[in-house]
């Protein structure tokens, strides 16, 4: 009976023990800090190749976007094109569309990719439409491509 | 017998509360280290705070949790988030240790997130080793 006693009270000793020391211990800690999120710049679109127009036809454009920024980016979307006056030849004779929502690969960071459009002619272009350049005005949304 | 028994399990009971209450922990401080920019939708930086254990005591840093301010109106409050401490570390007592934090922009943020200065606060819990 004396012997059992002992024992308990012993273990007693040690779990209350334990317990005391492990909450004295702990502490805590603050401090405030920042991070900062970066600007973006627009890229830009020029013309690669895209030719043999004539009333009613329809070609293949290409063209080149660049990616000015330090991180990788992806064109979501590429609205239609119109083309501008020139002399005789009259504003939207000629037409570009996207050819779909896969714009891919992604543009690398300080990179560049050619994506290739449908330029259209109109039918009733005009006789000044011969042998002309045509300037047509894109705009395209670009997002991060980070991850 | 037994009357001298539980008076010696009442002392030793009583002697660490006693040395605790002599040997406080002190709080520790987190601070940056350099700066963190170039934080873009979808992408990550890294945050390196340093954590200075002030005490005479080793520490073992358990959890270190940071919560983002929202610098702007037009930049949604989860925009920025930064991940908890991934492994725990010890500091020696008297010292500090460097604690690379990840940080991650949602790649839904809007362009309203684009160039700003996220104010970050640091809260962390420490334990003897």
């Amino acid at each position: 009976m004396r012997k059992r006693t002992a024992v308990i009270a012993a273990v007693a000793v040690v779990a209350v023990g334990g317990g005391v020391a492990y909450a004295a211990w702990s502490s805590i800690g603050s401090g405030s800090g920042t991070v900062t999120s970066t600007t973006s710049a627009d890229s830009v679109i020029t013309p690669v190749s895209g030719a043999g127009l004539y009333p009613g036809a329809t070609v293949d454009v290409v063209v080149s976007f660049d990616n000015p920024n330090s991180y990788p980016v992806k064109v979501t979307s590429i609205a239609n094109g119109s083309s501008n006056v020139n002399g005789g030849c009259a504003a939207g004779t000629v037409t570009t569309t996207s050819t779909g929502t896969d714009f891919t690969p992604v543009i690398a960071a300080g990179g560049h990719q050619q994506y290739t459009l449908k330029a259209k002619m109109n039918a009733d272009a005009a006789e000044a439409c011969k042998s002309i350049t045509f300037t047509v005005p894109l705009n395209a949304q670009l997002v991060s491509a980070a991850s | 017998m037994r009357r001298v028994l539980i008076a010696l399990a009442g002392l030793l009971v009583l002697a660490p509360m006693s040395s605790a209450a002599e040997s406080p922990a002190k709080a520790f401080t987190i601070a940056d280290v350099g700066t963190a920019t170039g934080l873009v939708p979808g992408g990550t930086v890294i945050r390196k705070v340093r954590v200075t254990n002030p005490g005479n005591q080793d520490i073992l840093l358990t959890r270190l949790d940071t919560s983002v301010g929202r610098p702007s109106p037009n930049c949604p409050a989860n925009a920025v988030t930064v991940a908890p401490l991934a492994t725990q570390i010890v500091i020696a007592r008297n010292n500090y240790a460097d604690v690379p934090l990840t940080v991650r922009m949602a790649a839904s943020a809007p362009d309203g997130c684009r160039n700003l200065t996220f104010p970050l606060t640091y809260s962390g819990t420490a334990i003897k080793p």
